[in-house]
């Protein structure tokens, strides 16, 4: 009796121990996105080198460069500092960004013409940023969604993948209609599917090269986005990745973007 | 030719005749010419994170519209610019960018012999900037020639007064850098102590050149007066985000980058009108806010000087750019801007106006914008434009540019209108049509 009573209280303490991330059939739509980003973001920051090409369907390509430093904040009042290294007319274009929970972002533009920064609107959302197929609202997300923003619905399951559809709550400003985000079985973000608000496809944004931690902390090494619209695709690489250096908070701020270093 | 001989031999200098072997050449055209050497051949071989060689080439023509005289109405120049940074560490930066340039005009000549440019005329070989940069945590500290730029608003602005100008062409006019120490210190809250520890002058237009102004019968142009090296300058900026403003208030005790006159006789009947430097004090304070899409800037600041009059001038201007305005990738971005200013003590060292070029924007609306037609940013039209309220001054520059990885071409027109005792239509000889090609590597 003993031992079947510490068998099954061991069995019990295993299940209960959180061996593993809960199963995503288990959760809502809510907080498998949540669930997602709060993995992803299980650093305090990281710096990104990454290679953009741009793709014409007419055999055109323009490729480009940047450093890209993030503090991720468990408050979500996160910092994004990016630095363009090429091509040559574009070095020294930056852009910092200082993301907050309850009011507009705050933004500074450094070009590489002038020697000062100059701040900001953030305001819109849907303009494509630097030439790539990222709109500014974009490269916000590439770091993390606020959940309090969309109301989400399961579309299907596809796979082993959740297809979640995310809708802007009232109020909020987006670019698109409606997004539709594949996770997969390890809270991965595999795909994106971005609508207009008339309900027509804009692009298709495409998360490979996927790497996982032991803690369940994901990283995609590409993303590459079809513009239906535009017929253009962008392919992002990131070709370096230091994360949990502790960067230094002179990163996140106008000195650091009106300078020199990287 | 035979000048341009003369202003060659001048930093060249030839061997006496009957005497092989090379020109003496000063140190700091030897340094130049190094650095531009490498940087050309370095920066597809040795470029990365250690080292990053680089080489700006720009040429820029204009013909301007008016002249009567076939060999003055055309303008050429080339200028080269060849840059090196170097980190041996995260924390430190080297960095230095020559400045070689040469015109048609001869508004550039001769070459510098010290890190302190001490003449008021553009060098055909010059040191733009060259500094040590060193960050530990929360202070940075730069030492060496460095251009500032502490403007808000845009052109005009009572915070930006640490460079001197070159105002050789008035309507290209750019800092110019400064030896100087200057400590940076905290992050987003931060401030800013700069001392400068000898005085450079600003370069004015040329006389005898296009750029200068017209004077009446009884008054002849001068040089300017240059002060002694040993004038030192102490700026200090302090600045925060709050909510979302931007907050900067500034301090500075120097001299002001367009210099004041003072008349000097030449005869019962005639002066000499001198551009003098005067020791002035400036308190500004600016503000910044995006407000939606648009964004607010706004500087004021009050200008103490020595010998001239004092006064406050209040800049502010509003901007924003649109995307999809008639294609889904276009964009167009427009800034509005008004200055003004209010005289708090006259004291006038001369007894007519003068041209105090900080203050040439006062009572005028400024406009700046420019439609790009793709994402890309491969082609856009710009339109710059100023119109004095009180004297009906105008100045007018629609361009279009051309950009393609790392050339950018840009061709406009540039057009000054209004009573020549206006200062654009004092300017009014000197409309243009211009091309610009730059390349950077």
């Amino acid at each position: 009796m003993t031992r079947l009573f510490m068998l099954l209280t061991a069995s019990a303490v295993l299940a209960l121990s959180g061996a593993g991330p809960c199963p995503a059939e288990e959760l809502s739509p809510e907080a498998i996105i949540s669930r997602s980003w709060e993995l992803f973001r299980q650093v305090p920051d990281e710096k990104e080198t990454v290679k953009i090409v741009v793709a014409y369907k007419d055999g055109r390509r323009e490729e480009k460069k940047l450093v890209r430093w993030t503090r991720f904040d468990p408050g979500h009042e996160d910092a994004v500092t990016i630095k363009f290294t090429d091509p040559p007319l574009d070095r020294g274009l930056g852009l910092l960004t200082l993301r907050h929970a309850s009011r507009q972002d705050d933004q500074w533009l450094k070009l590489p013409s002038f020697k000062k920064v100059r701040k900001i609107a953030a305001g819109e959302q849907e303009k494509y940023f630097a030439g790539t197929d990222f709109s500014h609202e974009d490269i916000r997300q590439l770091i993390g969604e606020r959940t309090q923003d969309f109301n989400y619905g399961l579309s299907r399951s596809e796979g082993g993948s959740r297809v979640i559809e995310a809708a802007p709550g009232d109020g909020v400003e987006t670019g698109y209609g409606r997004r539709l985000i594949w996770v997969n079985e390890q809270f991965a973000i595999t795909k994106v599917e971005y609508y207009d608000p008339k309900g027509e496809l804009i692009k298709t944004q495409t998360n490979s090269g996927i790497t996982l931690s032991e803690k369940g902390l994901w990283r995609t090494d590409r993303v590459e986005v079809e513009n239906r619209l535009l017929q253009r695709k962008t392919t992002l690489d990131v070709e370096q990745r230091e994360m949990g250096k502790g960067l230094s908070p002179a990163i996140f701020s106008k000195d650091h973007l009106e300078s020199e270093r990287l | 030719m035979a000048d341009r001989v003369d202003r060659i031999d001048r930093f060249i200098p030839l061997p006496p005749s009957g005497e092989p072997g090379m020109a003496q050449i000063s140190w700091p055209i030897r340094l130049l010419c190094f650095l531009s050497l490498f940087s050309c051949l370095a920066q597809p071989v040795i470029a990365g994170e250690l080292m990053r060689p680089g080489v700006t080439v720009e040429t820029c023509g204009a013909a301007y519209l008016q002249s009567k005289d076939p060999a003055e109405s055309q303008y050429g120049e080339l200028r080269v610019r060849p840059r090196l940074e170097l980190t041996p560490r995260d924390e430190v930066l080297f960095l230095i960018e020559g400045d070689f340039r040469a015109d048609t005009r001869g508004y550039a000549r001769d070459s510098l012999d010290s890190v302190v440019e001490r003449t008021g005329r553009r060098w055909i070989a010059n040191l733009r900037e060259a500094y040590a940069d060193g960050q530990h945590g929360w202070l940075r500290m730069r030492v060496g020639k460095q251009i500032f730029d502490w403007s808000v608003t845009d052109t005009v602005s009572p915070s930006d007064n640490i460079s001197p100008r070159d105002w050789t062409d008035v309507l290209e006019s750019e800092r110019v850098g400064v030896p100087a120490v200057h400590l940076h210190l905290g992050y987003s809250t931060f401030a800013d102590l700069v001392f400068v520890p000898w005085f450079t002058p600003s370069k004015l237009p040329v006389l005898g050149g296009r750029w200068e102004r017209d004077l009446p019968p009884v008054l002849v142009s001068a040089e300017q007066e240059i002060l002694g090296r040993d004038h030192s300058q102490f700026a200090a900026r302090a600045g925060t985000t709050w909510e979302g403003f931007d907050l900067g208030i500034v301090y500075y005790r120097g001299y002001a980058n367009s210099p004041s006159f003072k008349l000097e006789p030449v005869s019962l009947v005639k002066a000499r009108l001198v551009p003098v430097y005067r020791l002035e004090q400036v308190y500004a304070f600016s503000v910044s806010r995006a407000v939606g899409s648009y964004t607010l800037r706004s500087e004021v600041g009050h200008f103490n000087q020595r010998g001239d009059d004092d006064f406050v001038q209040v800049v502010a201007g509003i901007d924003r750019e649109w995307s999809g305005v008639l294609r889904p990738v276009d964009s167009f971005y427009a800034l509005l801007q008004y200055a003004d200013e209010a005289v708090t003590r006259h004291e006038s060292p001369v007894p007519f106006e003068t041209i105090d070029f900080r203050r040439v924007l006062n009572k005028s609306v400024m406009l700046k914008s420019h439609y790009t037609f793709d994402s890309e940013r491969q082609w856009t039209l710009q339109l710059e434009a100023a119109l004095n309220l009180d004297d009906g001054g105008s100045f007018l520059e629609p361009a279009l540019v051309w950009r393609k990885r790392n050339i950018e071409w840009e061709a406009g027109i540039d057009v000054l209108s209004g009573n020549r005792t206006t200062f654009f239509g004092g300017y009014g000889r000197n409309d243009r049509v211009y091309t610009r090609v730059t390349c950077k590597f």
